[in-house]
């Protein structure tokens, strides 16, 4: 319907963006995630503490508030907390702690706090929130060693987050190759991956998974484990995307512009490289992002399971075992947070697949 | 039987915004359709006459927008109404569509559900529209599909869409349209998917059909001798104005606007000719600046100013 | 003497109907073009007409080796010699290639949306002339100026342009290598009649000016007439009737002919339309 002529000079890419900017959704929750990824890259500076750092005098100690006023009506520029005061309940024996407005313990941005090894190439001490040493900041509260959740959930974005990143890219390499020969070569080589596909589709993921991660040997150093975690996530979700991908590489080997080129003599290289892959490129994005969300839950549902990553490694599933048990929803509730992370970067990320998925598709519906 | 007027659009504007600006696909039409007559859009891509059309039964839909403009519909024996001016979901409007203005499209293989049968497709529009018991709609169904020249009809009812060559799917579509007894039928391109034979058929059917139960059709088209065969009235559009209407004989044998001049010239003739005369399709609003309709001779309008209107044609 | 481009011998093409399951076979074939055969001269213009279904569109894909033929001959006049295209190998065939080129029905799926202009138009060069590569700017500025396209939409996509200009970026991706023959399917059926007029004028200017021989495929008979000098009726996968346009137009032999000529439209409100019965005729 639009005038031709106002087009000129537009790139594809420019124009999808021009209609990715339309979804105000998508936008807000790219620029959420890539925020996210941000702090995760840099959790050392940006997490107060350490993760496995404990502080004696919290155990399951509930969030402090920032205040900027304090218990005399004076208002302070320096946001800081309370500290917190201890009494056991005589009838329960469960530990209380309230909120003592005697202590302040103020809040000190881009100040020296507790040492650490940033990215394991040097040592650093400043921190992007911290307070005076001898005083402690609990945002999120502290779990039942007294380890604050909040730097936890920092360090655990870390890992949950680039897991969905690094299992998808090997998803994709699975998926694009397996899925172009089937779709590019066809015939036998076709039907085998086809039925291929078709079987490991069949077997339910859940036991899979768990029956391959209880493989994975106990003395593995953390890494292995987090390498073979992805390798196991990896090889049931290519078979969607190859999938797609074979489809794709059908239908398009038919279109008018891809015979053309056969037709001018182009090589099958060239074809696939010049013509096939650029026109699925923006559907693969989209798959590949909506893929993502799937890697992180399948980690967090492992995880929490007790055959994923294990502690002391750091993840959002691992945090979440620690809220197994009905006590914790009802004594400690903060321990949930982590599962509130996850479920806002799984939304965010189908925001964004979606919002990519109706802007990369430029011409549907194009003429009039 | 009175000519007179079942239709009557004034001033209508229809404007498309999108990632960067704003089209007016439809720029300040007016039209009037005479009662029991064909009345043909003619023009290329991009010339509004779809969008005009779809206007008439409120089916422009974001991001698409009626600007102004009046669609006065003087149904036999009734009142006349602004069909601009219904209510979204209204009864009258869901009457309207089907019920008064029926549409079929170009391709009809788009507008029908491969998932259901031919039969249940024909039944289903005569059950929403009319208070029929399901043997009744049947017959009904039946009778229609036998009227436009679909042979078999009870058994081919209980075929699907694909099982149908795309002459039959437009028979349907036309089937479809007519079940409900509509006053105006809007074809959208029927004919340009099909093959020429094919084509000749569904022409002779409407042409047959407008004859025998006083339809009015609004026929959309781009092919001129489509239009020489089935059309008593004729409006010339290009990139959203009206640049000429009249009767056929008069548009086709003695055009006065220099764009359908070019546009009958352009089109390759039964004689061979050395050269074709194309027009100009870029779009360039300067080649046919936005003159007004005026009436000229011989109750017809043409966009241009008086002093480029050859002197015979004056009032 | 005759100087025939292409000699198509008792050509026929046929898809095997698959039964699908979990192993797919073959059980029974359709014949898309059945025993068909013609030849073409140097610089003329042969017209396929037929309706869809008819098997013109598969015809000359096979000839070009798109679809791979069943049986028959398609000898073609290379500049090295008579070759004939349906016993090479697909590596054989890519230098021939540069002589034979194809022009689109669908001005919209035949560029690739992801391409530039000026990469789509080159295509053809880089792929058979990668060594003149510094030469390919100024042969591709110099065929878009041929084809009636300005300098200036080198860099642009082609979703910047209407239907008539992207067939004649088509058309410049075609003759770019200067091939001897074209094939062009509907190559005009999707564009609006002024824009159609343009194109096929520029197609004649063209094929003066380089000598081409063009296969012209349509369903508008009108086109065909206006643009070729002989003309093949294909129906069902059949030459029906062949011979000079005038004499195909003018004085039908075949039934099927007649049925297709009667059912044009005339300009003329006055002439009314009057198709024969299909019934009623011995079309088999």
């Amino acid at each position: 319907m639009a005038n031709p002529e106002l087009f000129k000079d537009l790139s594809s890419r420019r124009l999808t963006w021009l209609r990715f900017k339309r979804h105000k959704l998508a936008l807000v929750s790219g620029g959420f995630l890539i925020f996210l990824y941000f702090i995760a890259a840099f959790c050392e500076f940006f997490a107060p503490y350490e993760p496995n750092w404990r502080n004696p005098k919290a155990i399951f100690a509930p969030p402090q508030e920032i205040h900027f006023i304090d218990n005399q009506g004076d208002f302070h520029f320096r946001p800081f907390v309370y500290g917190y005061s201890l009494t056991i309940n005589p009838e329960t024996w469960v530990r209380e702690y309230t909120q003592d407005p005697q202590q302040t313990h103020s809040i000190y941005f881009f100040a020296k706090g507790q040492k650490y090894q940033f990215w394991n190439l040097f040592s650093a001490e400043h921190h992007f929130i911290t307070t005076a040493s001898g005083q402690y900041l609990h945002l999120f509260g502290t779990d039942k060693l007294g380890r604050d959740i909040f730097s936890r959930i920092i360090y655990g974005a870390r890992i949950s987050l680039s897991l969905g990143l690094i299992g998808v890219a090997l998803t994709l390499v699975l998926g694009v190759l397996i899925g172009g020969i089937a779709g590019y070569v066809g015939g036998r080589i076709d039907n085998l991956i086809q039925r291929i596909i078709e079987v490991l589709q069949s077997i339910p993921t859940l036991p899979l998974w768990m029956a391959l991660s209880a493989a994975v040997p106990v003395h593995w150093s953390p890494l292995g484990v987090y390498f073979s975690i992805i390798v196991i996530l990896s090889f049931i979700q290519w078979t969607g995307l190859a999938r797609v991908v074979r489809g794709r590489f059908l239908a398009l080997r038919e279109e008018d512009f891809v015979v053309a080129a056969r037709l001018l003599g182009a090589s099958q290289l060239r074809i696939i490289t010049r013509h096939l892959l650029p026109s699925f490129m923006s559907h693969i994005i989209t798959t590949a992002t909506l893929a993502i969300p799937g890697m992180i839950l399948a980690e967090t549902a492992l995880s929490f399971l007790g055959v994923g990553l294990r502690a002391p490694v750091v993840s959002w599933g691992v945090l979440l075992q620690q809220a197994q048990n009905f006590q914790v929803i009802v004594l400690t509730p903060w321990l949930l947070l982590p599962g509130i992370f996850v479920i806002l970067v799984v939304i965010a990320f189908n925001l964004l697949g979606d919002g990519l998925r109706d802007a990369a598709d430029p011409y549907g519906g194009h003429q009039s | 039987m009175s000519i007179d007027t079942i239709l009557s659009i004034r001033g209508l504007s229809v404007m498309f915004k999108t990632e960067i600006g704003e089209h007016l696909a439809v720029n300040n039409v007016s039209l009037d359709m005479k009662r029991s007559q064909t009345t043909a859009i003619v023009g290329e891509s991009g010339s509004g006459k779809s969008v005009t059309a779809y206007a008439m039964m409120r089916l422009i839909q974001a991001p698409g927008k009626i600007t102004s403009g009046q669609i006065i519909c003087t149904p036999a024996q009734q009142e006349s109404f602004d069909v601009l001016q219904l209510a979204d979901n209204s009864d009258a409007l869901y009457h309207l569509r089907g019920g008064l203005m029926a549409m079929i499209f170009q391709e009809p293989m788009t507008a029908l559900s491969p998932v259901h049968t031919i039969g249940n497709q024909v039944m289903e529009a005569i059950l929403t529209h009319q208070s029929v018991t399901k043997a009744e709609a049947f017959e009904l169904a039946c009778a229609m599909l036998d009227r436009v020249g679909i042979a078999d009809a009870s058994q081919r009812m209980q075929q699907y869409p694909f099982e149908f060559s795309g002459g039959m799917r437009q028979r349907v579509m036309i089937a479809m349209a007519l079940v409900c007894k509509p006053q105006i039928l809007i074809c959208d391109e029927p004919t340009t998917a099909l093959d020429v034979t094919i084509q000749a058929e569904i022409l002779a059917l409407l042409k047959e059909l407008k004859e025998t139960i006083q339809i009015s059709l609004l026929f959309i088209t781009h092919d001129l001798a489509v239009v020489a065969q089935i059309a008593d009235q004729v409006m010339v559009m290009n990139q959203g104005r009206v640049l000429e209407t009249g009767s056929v004989r008069q548009i086709l044998n003695d055009p006065i606007h220099p764009y359908t001049q070019n546009l009958i010239a352009a089109v390759p003739g039964m004689k061979q000719q050395d050269r074709l005369r194309p027009v100009s399709n870029k779009p360039d609003p300067t080649d046919y600046p936005s003159y007004s309709l005026i009436p000229v001779k011989g109750d017809r309008q043409v966009a241009l100013p008086v002093s480029l209107i050859p002197e015979e044609y004056h009032l | 003497m005759t100087d025939n481009i292409l000699e198509v011998n008792n050509f026929s093409v046929k898809f095997p109907l698959m039964k699908r399951g979990l192993l797919s076979r073959q059980v029974g074939e359709f014949t898309a073009v059945n025993n068909v055969s013609f030849s073409v001269q140097r610089g003329s213009s042969l017209g396929i007409v037929g309706e869809s279904g008819s098997g013109k569109t598969t015809l000359v894909r096979a000839i070009l080796r798109a679809i791979d033929p069943a049986s028959g001959s398609a000898v073609f006049q290379s500049h090295t010699g008579a070759v004939d295209l349906c016993q090479l190998s697909n590596k054989a065939l890519i230098p021939l290639r540069m002589q034979m080129q194809m022009i689109f029905q669908d001005p919209f799926a035949s560029l690739n949306p992801r391409m530039k202009v000026a990469d789509i138009v080159s295509e053809p060069l880089v792929i058979h002339r990668p060594e003149q590569h510094r030469e390919h700017r100024q042969m591709v500025i110099h065929m878009l100026e041929r084809v009636g396209l300005e300098a200036d939409t080198l860099h642009r996509f082609p979703h910047a342009f209407s239907g008539g200009q992207r067939q004649r970026i088509g058309i410049a991706r075609a003759l770019i290598l200067n091939p001897s023959l074209v094939i062009c399917d509907e190559a005009v059926s999707a564009l609006d009649v002024s824009v159609q007029a343009q194109v096929l004028n520029l197609l004649v200017d063209l094929q003066q000016e380089m000598n081409l021989t063009y296969i012209f495929v349509a369903h508008d008979l009108n086109v065909v007439h206006h643009f070729c000098e002989q003309a093949l009726v294909m129906y069902h996968g059949s030459v029906v009737e062949s011979g000079p346009v005038e004499q195909i137009f003018t004085s039908p032999r075949h039934d099927y002919t007649r049925l297709l000529l009667s059912a044009i439209p005339s300009l003329d409100p006055d002439i009314k339309l009057s198709p024969l019965d299909r019934n009623s005729l011995s079309l088999e």
